[in-house]
């Protein structure tokens, strides 16, 4: 028969129904430990006690009159989205200043960099495009423009579908 | 982590198909549950609502993204967790630290209650405790909150507030011992019982 008394985790596990058989056999002798039970079973039957915790009658409704006009989520969120649209963002606010002429017309020197990258490759990428688009009567800036409005779009579709809607009003 | 029951995959293949009614369902279903864990966290009544509606609007916009090998109800629980502390944060609402608890309860702060042997009633009891679960740190009443109210297992805790099992038992364990303290600092354990 144990003669120490039951320390905290012991009780715990007592109420918890993962006592040991030793505890058990305590309590049934030891007044000191059944009384720091009962103290411990005040705690517990505050702890299950959810009285407080009512929502109004009408949630339910509350809620569904916040999705009214929604739809589920079409596809699950990719997490590379927002990235992709901080560049669409940041190429749309490049392209307005550039069409009123906050940068000068062309951009920037990067041949020197880009002469490592040619090496490297071996292969003249900005040459190889121009003359695709040459070829095919494009006009960059046509391709450029399109990207632009895409990525817009995109991050337009994002905020609306992360928004936050107002909550509605609930009566008691 | 357990399969949630059949009947919830059925409730969600309805609700991605665009059937509101199932989603109403979904809403009675677990309103209790995410009631548990936001009035738990949050003291402000009429923030407690908001947020419990958009804890389900959440719910509704990201359904797809349920993974079926976890339970509907602890994914549910997650995003209410991580809604209500993300509002804490936001009200910048103090995450009180463990050692200014442990530092109040050995202060002595609480008055005691008057005259001994007086009759110290159940529901003045359980009253006294439920504000002193309030004044426990926010991840203590979660944890207590999921145990005790939603009948949650230590795994499924786990899988809420993303933290170890030793954790979340750690939690349990101190939240009911300072609980007890705290009761016994407000009464004698003759008041309790005369």
């Amino acid at each position: 028969m144990e003669l120490r008394h039951l320390d905290d985790r012991a009780i715990q596990d007592y109420l918890d129904g993962t006592g040991t058989p030793e505890a058990e056999q305590h309590l049934d002798f030891c007044a000191e430990c059944r009384a720091r039970v009962e103290e411990y079973k005040l705690v517990y039957q505050a702890l299950e006690d959810d009285s407080e915790f009512r929502l109004p009658y009408n949630f339910a409704e509350a809620v569904m009159s916040r999705v009214g006009a929604e739809t589920v989520s079409p596809e699950p969120r990719r997490i590379w989205e927002p990235v992709l649209y901080i560049i669409g963002a940041a190429a749309l606010v490049w392209g307005v200043l550039y069409y009123f002429g906050a940068f000068p017309k062309s951009l920037p020197d990067f041949s020197y960099g880009y002469g490592y990258i040619k090496a490297l490759m071996n292969f003249d990428l900005v040459n190889y495009m121009a003359n695709l688009f040459k070829s095919a009567d494009l006009n960059p800036m046509i391709i450029v423009m399109t990207v632009i409005v895409l990525c817009f779009y995109g991050a337009v579709d994002y905020l609306y579908r992360h928004r936050k809607t107002k909550p509605t009003t609930l009566c008691v | 982590m357990s399969d949630g029951p059949p009947e919830s995959g059925a409730l969600i293949d309805e609700i991605l198909g665009g059937n509101k009614a199932a989603f109403r369902k979904l809403v009675e279903q677990n309103q209790r549950l995410v009631s548990h864990i936001i009035f738990r966290m949050v003291a402000d009544r009429q923030d407690r609502e908001d947020l419990c509606q958009e804890v389900f609007v959440r719910v509704y916009r990201n359904l797809r993204e349920f993974r079926r090998e976890a339970k509907l109800s602890t994914w549910i629980a997650r995003i209410a967790y991580n809604i209500g502390l993300s509002h804490i944060k936001k009200k910048n609402i103090p995450l009180v630290e463990e050692t200014v608890l442990d530092h109040v309860e050995s202060d002595g702060d609480y008055p005691r209650m008057p005259s001994p042997h007086v009759d110290v009633e159940q529901k003045i009891i359980s009253g006294l405790v439920q504000d002193e679960i309030e004044r426990l740190p926010v991840y203590y009443k979660t944890a207590l909150t999921l145990y005790h109210l939603d009948g949650m297992s230590y795994d499924e805790i786990v899988d809420i507030m993303k933290v170890p099992e030793g954790t979340v038992k750690s939690y349990i364990f101190r939240g009911r011992k300072m609980l007890k303290e705290r009761l016994l600092a407000r009464y004698s354990r003759e008041d309790l019982w005369n």
